[in-house]
């Protein structure tokens, strides 16, 4: 059963651009007719680079913002007739450190928000117990937000989400700013918490983040999703089975033809940085790294790096869009 | 929408406002030192044109009607600063939530967004009690003032136009949401409004133009009344017109303020200005 349904959801803005007073307005199609829906009980991945849409979407389900054009709906809610009733069942975990009060302590935050989910006190005060032993935080109650770590106060953000028992959460960028430490251990409680048989909506621009949680990935790029599936069904639909990337100060065009020729490659990707050569290839064929090494020593090639590798979601977003996510931002940036 | 979303929502912002400023150890401090302080300047001003014998009296006794400046200037300088405080911390509340990143995640639960400003605005009106307790408590013990009206009168009056400063508070709330600054604002409706009101000089100084829209204010009435009260000794009845006057204006403000919120709460849903500074 579909819990979220989402229907050539569109939203676009206007703003101006150019020198002062000769401003010019210009249209920006943050989301461009998405479609897509998620079961009970699934984490579904939005994945893409900044300003792909993946939060504008994420926004219009929590009723932050208006569609433009399409529609969606939350447990057979409209996000837009029936608003209040879509708060009710889910809630939103949205990017930024200052998502709790920081001059009130764990349990006056949970109360706080408990009264705004409109939940009765005795529920809040045997919930709240609850979540902070889940999450283990349960000596934390009477601390100060402020006083917490940044990983703490993430705990405290997600037992916050989880004080009403919603059945969908949204968690837009969970790990964005977290240390890798904080990010692993906040992954373990996503799957905890899907555990738990929420439905989970998680945006992120991290590739592995989304392989390792989602049941299933709609990759998203310039306001529209251009690949949707299991993780692993996208990375075998590539044509490649290997993927091989040599880092080095020596390469040209002449060794990038004859690397081809051979292993039946694509060149997927080369640029420059910082001296070196960085070079992509997809692999039709399956090789091994000797294969490899035998090549670069023929051809008078040292490696600085190199590895070969099954193809990820990062190779699928590249065939998808022609770019890494990486140099997508750039790009948007600009 | 049911009362779960609404009243104890109220209730909970309002704690949780009291909460955060009583934190700052430094509210203590401001709570005894302005209120002391600001209407002083005035005092001072007023005691400097009057003269230390009271010589230059007579023309502001001709325009104000009363010869007891201190209580006059005092008095329009706690109502002043009593809607200072308010527009920052009840008119700001929304905006506030905005700068401590806490907007949009208010945003995204069911709690009727009305009570955010509402539980906020009576926070404010409980907090900013005691430094008006401590300002009049200052000037009485200096002897500049003297605590003579009916204090049931005064609490009726404060009670009274309390309708028209939450409806006028949930408005300009409205408004920052919309326009994403309150700053100036705040700035501009303090001055107008202290102008206009007459609240640190006597009206009849005011151009006509200026002091024909002074009429349409209610806190100009209100003011006048606080004054009547504790200067005069004039009882309610005798400002039954304005007295009906606040309590009409202030329906249409809270009628005005609730229809403004709505509408602006839609808008920034469309034009994407509920999250961002």
């Amino acid at each position: 059963m579909n819990i979220i349904e989402v229907d050539k959801l569109a939203k676009y803005f206007t703003y101006k651009k150019g020198k002062p007073f000769r401003k010019k307005k210009v249209l920006s199609k943050a989301v461009d007719g998405v479609s897509f829906s998620i079961k009970q009980g699934e984490i579904f991945s939005l994945l893409g680079p900044n300003g792909a849409g993946k939060t504008t979407t994420i926004k219009m389900l929590a009723t932050l913002l208006l569609p433009l054009s399409g529609r969606a709906s939350v447990k057979g809610f409209d996000i837009v007739k029936n608003d209040h009733d879509v708060r009710r069942v889910l809630t939103a975990v949205l990017p930024g450190e200052r998502t709790l009060f920081w001059k009130l302590n764990v349990r006056e935050n949970l109360h706080y928000f408990g009264s705004l989910y409109g939940l009765k006190r005795s529920y809040v005060n045997e919930k709240y117990n609850e979540l902070l032993k889940f999450f283990g935080i349960e000596d934390k109650r009477d601390t100060l937000v402020e006083k917490l770590s940044t990983g703490e106060r993430q705990k405290v953000v997600l037992s916050r989400a989880l004080l009403p028992d919603p059945e969908v959460v949204l968690l837009d960028e969970p790990t964005l700013g977290l240390d890798p430490v904080a990010a692993i251990s906040l992954r373990q409680m996503i799957k905890k918490i899907a555990g738990k048989g929420k439905t989970i909506l998680l945006t992120t621009h991290y590739m592995y983040e989304a392989d390792e949680l989602s049941s299933r990935v709609a990759i998203i790029n310039k306001g529209k999703i251009v690949c949707l599936d299991h993780p692993s069904k996208l990375k075998q639909s590539l044509a490649a089975k290997k993927i091989v990337r040599i880092t080095t100060n020596t390469w040209n065009d002449s060794i990038n033809g004859r690397f081809i020729e051979k292993f039946n490659a694509d060149a997927v990707d080369m640029h420059r940085r910082n001296e070196e050569f960085h070079v992509n290839f997809k692999c039709g064929r399956s090789l091994s790294m000797n294969d490899i090494t035998d090549f670069l020593s023929e051809n008078g090639v040292k490696a600085s790096n190199m590895s070969l590798d099954e193809p990820s979601l990062e190779d699928v977003f590249i065939e998808k869009t022609g770019k890494s996510i990486e140099e997508e931002e750039v790009g948007s940036a600009g | 929408m049911q009362a779960r979303y609404w009243l104890r929502p109220t209730f909970s912002v309002m704690l949780k406002e009291i909460r955060i400023v009583t934190r700052y150890r430094t509210w203590l401090l401001s709570t005894f030192i302005w209120p002391v302080l600001y209407p002083l300047t005035f005092y001072f001003i007023g005691l400097g044109l009057s003269g230390r014998t009271g010589q230059g009296l007579g023309n502001f006794e001709r325009l104000a009607n009363t010869s007891d400046f201190a209580s006059f200037l005092i008095l329009g300088n706690l109502v002043w600063m009593f809607i200072n405080i308010n527009l920052w911390v009840g008119g700001m509340s929304l905006q506030r939530e905005r700068l401590r990143g806490m907007f949009d995640t208010t945003w995204t639960l069911p709690v009727n967004k009305l009570s955010l400003v509402m539980g906020a605005t009576f926070a404010s009106l409980l907090l900013n009690f005691l430094p008006m307790v401590v300002s009049i408590a200052f000037y009485a013990a200096l002897g500049v003032f003297k605590i003579t009206g009916n204090i049931f009168n005064i609490l009726a009056t404060i009670f009274l136009i309390m309708p028209f400063l939450v409806g006028f508070l949930t408005l300009f709330a409205a408004l920052t949401i919309r326009l994403r600054q309150a700053n100036l604002t705040v700035q501009v409706v303090r001055s107008v409004l202290s102008i206009v009101c007459g609240l640190q000089f006597p009206l009849a100084i005011l151009p006509k133009k200026i002091s024909a829209i002074s009429g349409y204010i209610p806190l100009t009435h209100f003011v006048d009344i606080i004054r009547g009260i504790i200067i005069h000794k004039h009882p309610l009845s005798y400002y039954t017109g304005s007295i009906v006057y606040i309590i009409v204006s202030g329906i249409v403000m809270m009628i005005t303020g609730i229809l403004a919120f709505r509408y602006f709460i839609n808008n920034v849903r469309k034009r994407g200005l509920v999250a961002g500074y």
